[in-house]
């Protein structure tokens, strides 16, 4: 292939903002929660199926359609994450890693099996809210208006308020502290048991958001959370688990590698974000940002 | 390790107690059917309604009468969880413990690959339903598989066909990653090269299996500006990328030609977000039958009470089949694999979805199949097909020489 303007490429890179503000979204509390928690919760693809199923049954119920749902939606998802961490994950932090792991595979086939209890196994849709089912130009290209309004700037005031929450707040300063050294963080009087069911119910909710916003862009079906998972722990190893500086610019790379990279060679695709991920685990295991926030363990 | 001990486990937990659940005594000798579909996991959006399919066409036959001078339809019903090795297990499980004369099912095109090679050893009929890699019937084909519904080469020549009408000369194509996608986008394009000479491919897009994603690949393809675009991509794939092409003008822009696009499974979830103008290809949409009207919607009925939807290409299928076994059966005067085999090959069955050949030299069945054009119908929620032209199977697929020569070409490459 040959002979692109710039346009093109820019085109293609705007696409790539696109791809990655949906992947950063769900991604960003997967890496909270590892960060904090020290648990790598694979059934954080959960959370953002139910956040998008939660959005579909909410437009259902036909109580002002999407935009109420897409802030229903996380939260509901909160009261399910806070019940995981209560009921399953506080028993088993001492535990083993590899016990936690299985415990959290376990989650996603229950919960994978409720989904389809209530909701059935074939393919659901939600449509664009009105108003936003179009394109709109940018420097003369269309591009999804729900993308340009919804998508975009909720990817960033997200990686904003996270930005802010955890270093210019009191309690960001208290997350920061437990992920270097909790017990420490204990004895100093903070209620860690409350720190990180709190710390869980946000990365649940990040999960729920993620879902929520992205449920008009795809079909949603039981096994969309193995779907993202799979993206999502690409995303967070290459920027570095735990970190969420590095979860964003895995997220910035993961979009523009996709996007431009159909550009130049479309038949490797796919190709391309894994043989970076290969150099990056060879060269710099710990991922591109991931010395920021070393966990204690 | 730990997590494989452990699904394991689990996998064993399920399997016993559906061999529990699904034993029952019977009257005289029943003929005894072994249905293998994946019925957990992602597959079973599409076997659940097959098999309901499978039950309502031998209830009707049992009640009148059942076959053989009496002898009525039973089911063996096995999950194979969508995976050649399980598959195969069950396989010969049903054959040799349950004592089943024949087996249908599979929707996998690798589980009946896989599937297809016991029933080859053992000599058990294999009647393949879902599955539709023409590989099946093609290089690897023999006297114990036959495939009762369309295959890849019917599906991509058919909207081959019907996009050779249109005035398009230059293609883009995409498709799922896998065996799959590669076979249906190389039959159309093979296909339309010598239907419409002249026609240009500008390039081929291969996004994963589950792809979330798809604007990358759109605007890759609107920059270069073909007059139209294949794709057999499928379910959850196909909806996501009919979505988010709609968000970016494409349809406006670019013929789109879609295999499947016209079954229910697609046009229901999208409703009123499926573009119209679509050129779309279809097994069977519930109301296009030329013949059997009360047949079939007696069928819809009675469909629609068990499963709660109707039914769907998947669904009719399971019905159909069960048909066209049962003509079998009376015709070999026997329920033997051997001659049942060869009195389904080469004979004529009329069926809800058209008259069919299953074909003695490869034993694939000639189902017509349908394309037309998506448009917004006011007494459905979800968009219908109009302008439909049906394609036999006969006329679309290889002949026996061109069947001969792929599998010869096949045995030479060492298959």
């Amino acid at each position: 292939m040959a002979g692109f303007t710039a346009d093109v490429l820019l085109v293609q890179f705007i696409n790539g903002l696109f791809i990655a503000a949906g992947i950063y979204l769900v991604a960003s509390g997967l890496s909270l929660v590892f960060g904090v928690l020290g648990v790598l919760n694979f059934a954080h693809g959960s959370f953002y199926m139910y956040g998008a199923f939660f959005v579909f049954t909410w437009i259902g119920f036909k109580l002002g359609g999407f935009w109420p749902a897409l802030l229903i939606a996380p939260f509901a998802v909160v009261i399910v994450g806070i019940a995981t961490e209560v009921v399953f994950l506080r028993p088993i932090y001492k535990a083993d890693p590899l016990y936690q792991l299985l415990l959290t595979y376990g989650l996603v086939l229950m919960f994978g099996d409720v989904v389809k209890l209530i909701w059935g196994a074939d393919n659901q849709s939600v449509a664009r809210p009105v108003g936003l089912e179009g394109t709109f130009p940018i420097f003369g290209a269309l591009f999804p208006s729900y993308q340009v309004f919804v998508l975009l700037p909720i990817g960033i005031c997200t990686m904003v308020a996270l930005y802010l929450l955890l270093n210019h707040t009191q309690i960001g300063n208290v997350v920061r502290a437990a992920t270097q050294d909790r017990e420490m963080v204990g004895a100093l009087g903070v209620n860690v048991r409350l720190l990180y069911t709190g710390v869980f119910a946000v990365g649940a909710f990040l999960g729920g958001l993620g879902g929520a916003v992205l449920a008009p862009m795809g079909a949603l079906y039981p096994g969309m959370d193995f779907d993202v998972i799979i993206e999502v722990f690409l995303v967070v190893v290459l920027g570095g688990l735990g970190s969420m500086a590095g979860t964003a610019l895995g997220a910035l790379i993961y979009g523009e590698l996709k996007s431009l990279g159909i550009l130049f060679v479309p038949d490797l695709e796919s190709v391309f974000i894994y043989v970076l991920m290969v150099i990056v685990l060879l060269t710099r295991p710990q991922g591109l940002l991931g010395k920021r926030v070393e966990t204690s363990r | 390790m730990r997590v494989r001990v452990l699904t394991n486990i689990l996998v064993s937990i399920v399997t016993l107690t559906f061999l529990a659940a699904s034993t029952s005594a019977a009257d005289p000798k029943p003929i005894k059917i072994g249905l293998l579909y994946s019925l957990s996991g992602m597959a079973a959006v599409y076997t659940k309604g097959t098999v309901i399919g499978h039950q309502i066409a031998a209830e009707e036959i049992n009640a009148a009468g059942g076959l053989l001078g009496g002898r009525k339809i039973e089911y063996v019903i096995r999950d194979d969880k969508l995976k050649p090795g399980i598959a195969v297990e069950e396989f010969r499980r049903m054959v040799t413990r349950d004592q089943v004369d024949f087996v249908m099912g599979v929707i996998s095109s690798g589980v009946a690959l896989a599937v297809s090679e016991v029933a080859k050893e053992m000599k058990v009929l294999f009647v393949d339903t879902i599955a539709q890699t023409a590989a099946l019937t093609e290089e690897q084909g023999h006297d114990y598989v036959v495939r009762l519904n369309t295959n890849s080469v019917i599906l991509g020549r058919t909207a081959a066909l019907a996009a050779a009408k249109g005035p398009w000369k230059s293609y883009y194509f995409i498709g799922p990653d896998y065996e799959w996608g590669h076979r249906v986008n190389a039959d159309f394009w093979e296909y339309l090269q010598t239907k419409k000479p002249g026609v240009t491919k500008m390039g081929d897009l291969w996004p994963k299996l589950g792809e979330r994603d798809f604007s990358a690949h759109i605007t890759a393809i609107l920059n270069a500006k073909p007059d139209a675009v294949f794709t057999s991509l499928w379910g959850g794939d196909l909806i996501a990328f009919i979505k988010q092409a709609n968000a970016y003008g494409f349809f406006d822009k670019v013929q789109f030609v879609a295999t499947g696009a016209g079954d229910l499974d697609i046009l229901e979830p999208l409703g009123a977000e499926m573009p119209n103008g679509i050129l779309a290809t279809f097994l069977y949409a519930f109301d296009y039958l030329p013949i059997k009207q009360a047949q079939n919607e007696k069928f819809i009925e009675e469909f629609k009470k068990r499963a709660g939807y109707l039914p769907k290409s998947g669904d009719i299928i399971g019905y159909v089949s069960t048909y066209i076994m049962a003509e079998a059966i009376k015709k070999a005067g026997s329920t033997d694999s051997a001659k049942l085999g060869a009195a389904l090959r080469g004979s004529r069955y009329e069926t809800l979805l058209g008259d069919i050949t299953v074909r003695d030299f490869d034993g694939q069945a000639t189902f017509p199949y349908n394309t037309g054009v998506t448009f917004s119908d006011p007494k459905y929620p979800f968009k219908r097909l109009k302008d439909v032209t049906r394609a036999n199977g006969e006329d679309v697929l290889q002949s026996k020489e061109e069947i001969e020569k792929i599998r010869a070409e096949f045995k030479k490459k060492g298959g």
